[in-house]
């Protein structure tokens, strides 16, 4: 509206003052009136440039009128629009002045460089170097004021700067224009106004987008939450301070870098993936947690959220990641992760010691009473020594369990008849379960072969017992049913097997039941309800039945016992021969020569009576080095070499090498109690885990002297 | 539990161990350790009441008639300590003896207040020899 009335304004006046001649007080009165019509009408471009349009005629008049008349523009420009805006003495004298000074000096360099008379050349320049010195002046005072007014430096005014001169200098080129114009033809006016109002359009505009772009970087920069913006190949334009300083470094060292090389090396990868699929248009946004690597190394962690920066036709235009700092909420929970592991260990080792006391006291009991009696020429009796056998069992389940919850055993799993596993290890249950409980079971004939490793399969069995004799203080039955299970399409078995084919093993007791708050923990490791357990037993029953991609599900009622329902699935394929308690050493020896290394002492001899009981030759060594002298002296008389891995000195497998290399048809038969890393490189190797029984040992034994001798290293 | 020993065709006491024959009650949840316990003291001559719990203890005390010379408990029982079954247990005969025994670590067993209480204590594992002595030694203190 204003615009219209000042162009209106600008093509009547020419004529007034036409009508007038070529008075100079005509041309004051233009020039005065556009001067304060520009000034009440300013044009804010942001906080760090102006385009001042008054600047325009303040120029024409320096340009074009005497000196007596441009000492007025200054009042001209700035007296009405000071008064409107109410502004305090000191500022209304200070804009009145420098507009003065400004309008003056231009006019003196003006009249100083075309004198009184000159050409087109001349008359040019001057009218430059008055534009310049109009620009240079007004910036100067101003600068110099915000400085004192709002005790800001120099360099943040930025009135000083390139932009802001150049931006400056429009209007001022612009009065050049009207002073040409008034010099020539008066009706051309307008022509050299109306760039003047479209200048001062664009610049409104550019002054808001400025204005809003400085907000947005405000935002981004001073943000709490890192944040970066990205190419569509993930390269970053941008970063701000938050990621700047939780990374160590500067936007410089970020800008340019692929996101995911920012990232920790695993998380990399996987960041790469989820990035494309944002850029393909696959996902809206998404959120991550990930370790990056900050510049001197360490690993902060980040939460962070990515998504697309559109523009406004929709397309895809860049990715922005918004990245809170995490590390120290991380470091907080590793600690006390940590704590609680060590209370936990602190809780673990406190329950095996006491189940490992107990069992300790009857295997040494029943072994010095059986002592006494030898040295008093009494007979050892059966009973005691059973006694001895079942401590025994309890302490190896205990070394198992620990193995198998720290999973370092190995796993050997075969196709098995889960009846046949049941049925061999009844005798011993029964033993450890107590004359109170009494033990049922109902096993289905012809039932489904399984596929899991016997001795977890064993060591489940064992737990579920003592969890049941636990179950029943005061006596009870225990019953163990086995059965096939077929899981039709669009149903779930039992702990939510799919459907499929099973076999299930179900053990029901009559004891106090599990209370449903504690139901949720049963199967989470070390939680126990008694005050000695080691909160293994279940857990490690969970391990068994997922390590061999099983299901299990519970149900119990106060008061009215608990049945475990164990699904396996079910495999087509045969049975491989079965190896559990049997009473005597079943070995068929055919008097084959074995070298024992071994350099526990008590397991070496116990092999040793073994083996020659079973109708062995037995070479023993305490070492590798030894094991290799006997060898370069018995050579081709040995048949089998039986070796620990871990030994101090050349370990099992290397010494197996070793002696492999010199006789080609020596077979080898690992063992060991611990399987860490060692072991790991047996691979197909024939292996036997300790503990084991003699019956165990002969079996396995036997099995691998009649394998053909490439199969048996 | 099988007391295994004592069922042994030499029905006899082991020679060079300690005797005697006075009355022992063993409390103890854990069947290896009570059943060996149970057939050991009962070799050597004692008159054993052998149970699995607390509660089991303090009924068999009460429906005894003859005299209980010993209480040989673990520390650590499924429905309550030892410490305490030994109090109740004071309660009605005052005249008993303590001997404690346990698997657990001297710190763990502090906090069971045996320790403080200055009564006689077994730690697991134990000899035949140091049970039959142990036992003598409580019931032969004068002390009491």
């Amino acid at each position: 509206m204003l615009c219209v009335g000042v162009l209106a304004l600008a093509g009547v006046l020419p004529a007034v003052v036409h009508l007038h001649g070529n008075e100079p007080w005509g041309a004051f009165a233009f020039l005065a009136v556009g001067a304060a019509i520009a000034n009440i009408r300013g044009v804010t471009t942001g906080r760090h440039h102006r385009l001042d349009t008054a600047m325009a005629f303040v120029t024409a008049a320096a340009l074009l009128l005497p000196i007596e008349l441009v000492a007025f523009m200054g009042l001209a420009q700035h007296g009405i629009d000071g008064m409107r805006r109410r502004y305090p003495w000191f500022a209304q004298v200070f804009n009145i002045s420098n507009s003065t000074l400004t309008a003056m000096l231009a006019w003196a360099v003006h009249r100083e460089i075309v004198g009184t008379g000159g050409g087109n050349l001349r008359g040019a320049l001057g009218a430059l170097a008055a534009g310049a010195t109009v620009v240079a002046v007004d910036q100067t005072f101003l600068a110099v004021m915000v400085r004192l007014g709002h005790r800001q430096s120099f360099r943040s005014t930025r009135l000083l700067s390139l932009e802001s001169v150049a931006v400056g200098l429009v209007p001022v080129s612009l009065g050049i224009s009207v002073m040409f114009f008034w010099m020539n033809d008066r009706w051309f006016l307008p022509v050299a106004l109306a760039p003047l109002l479209l200048a001062q359009r664009t610049y409104a505009i550019l002054g808001r987008l400025t204005e809003s772009e400085e907000r947005f970087r405000a935002m981004f920069e001073s943000a709490a939450v890192g944040a970066a913006l990205m190419e569509l190949d993930g390269r970053v334009i941008s970063s701000n301070r938050a990621l700047q300083s939780m990374l160590g470094c500067g936007d410089a060292e970020l800008s340019g870098r692929q996101y995911a090389a920012l990232l920790a090396p695993d998380d990399a990868r996987e960041e790469e993936d989820l990035f494309g699929e944002l850029v393909r248009g696959e996902r809206v946004e998404y959120h991550v947690e990930r370790a990056y690597v900050a510049q001197d190394g360490t690993r902060v962690f980040g939460n962070a959220s990515l998504a697309l920066v559109r523009d406004a036709r929709d397309n895809p235009r860049y990715a922005l990641a918004m990245i809170e700092n995490v590390t120290e909420r991380k470091n907080l929970e590793e600690q006390l992760r940590q704590s609680q592991k060590m209370e936990a260990v602190g809780r673990l080792a406190g329950g095996i010691a006491h189940d490992f006391n107990n069992v300790l006291t009857a295997i040494m009991g029943y072994c010095e009473v059986a002592l006494i009696r030898v040295d008093a020429g009494l007979p050892v009796e059966r009973a005691d020594l059973e006694e001895m056998e079942k401590a025994a069992v309890r302490a190896a389940s205990l070394t198992a369990q620990l193995l198998a919850f720290s999973r370092k055993q190995m796993l050997q799993p075969r196709v098995i008849d889960a009846n046949e596993i049941v049925s061999d290890m009844e005798k011993m249950l029964r033993r450890l379960i107590g004359e109170d409980v009494e033990i049922a079971t109902v096993l289905r004939p012809g039932l489904g072969a399984i596929k899991a490793d016997p001795g977890q399969l064993q060591q489940m069995l064992v737990n579920l017992a003592v969890n049941a004799r636990e179950a029943m203080p005061g006596g009870g039955r225990l019953t163990v049913e086995t059965a096939d299970l077929e899981v039709s399409e669009g149903s779930t078995g039992p702990g939510g097997a799919p459907p499929g084919r099973y076999v299930t093993l179900v053990f029901s007791d009559t004891g106090v039941g599990i209370p449903p708050e504690t139901m949720p923990r049963i199967f989470e490791p070390f939680f126990t309800t008694k005050k000695t357990g080691t909160g293994l037993g279940l857990a490690t029953v969970y391990g068994v039945v997922m390590q061999s991609g099983g299901f299990i599900d519970v149900k119990s009622e106060a008061g009215a016992g608990t049945t475990y329902r164990i699904c396996l699935p079910r495999v087509d394929e045969e049975c491989t021969a079965s190896e559990y308690f049997e009473p005597q050493l079943t070995g068929d020896a055919g008097g084959e020569t074995i070298l024992i290394a071994e350099d526990e002492e008590v397991v070496r001899k116990l092999i040793r009576e073994v083996l020659r009981a079973a109708g062995y030759e037995v070479l023993e060594a305490q070492d590798a080095e030894e094991a290799l002298r006997i060898h370069e002296l018995h050579g081709e008389s040995i048949d089998l070499l039986l070796t620990d891995v871990v030994m101090p000195g050349l370990n099992g497998i290397e010494l197996a090498g070793r002696l492999s290399s010199r006789a080609s048809g020596l077979r080898t038969l690992f063992m060991s109690g611990y399987t860490g890393n060692a072991t790991a490189s047996l691979a197909d190797a024939a292996f036997i885990r300790k503990p084991f029984t003699p019956h165990e040992l002969t079996r396995k034994l036997r099995e691998v002297l009649e394998r053909p001798v490439e199969a048996a290293a | 539990m099988s007391a295994s020993i004592r069922r042994g065709s030499s029905f006899a006491p082991l020679p060079n161990t300690a005797r005697g024959s006075e009355t022992v009650l063993i409390v103890d949840d854990e069947d290896v350790v009570r059943g060996l316990v149970d057939s050991i003291l009962e070799l050597q001559g004692y008159r054993v009441l052998t149970v699995a719990c607390a509660g089991e203890a303090l009924t068999r005390a009460a429906t005894y008639d003859g005299d209980i010379d010993l209480l040989l408990t673990d520390v650590d029982l499924p429905d309550m300590s030892g410490r305490e079954l030994a109090q109740r247990l004071r309660g009605e005969r005052p005249e008993i003896r303590l001997l404690y025994m346990s698997g657990h670590n001297d710190e763990e067993i502090a906090g069971y207040g045996v320790l403080a209480s200055g009564d006689l204590f077994l730690p697991k594992p134990f000899t035949v020899s140091a049970l039959t002595a142990r036992v003598r030694e409580v019931l032969d203190n004068q002390s009491w």
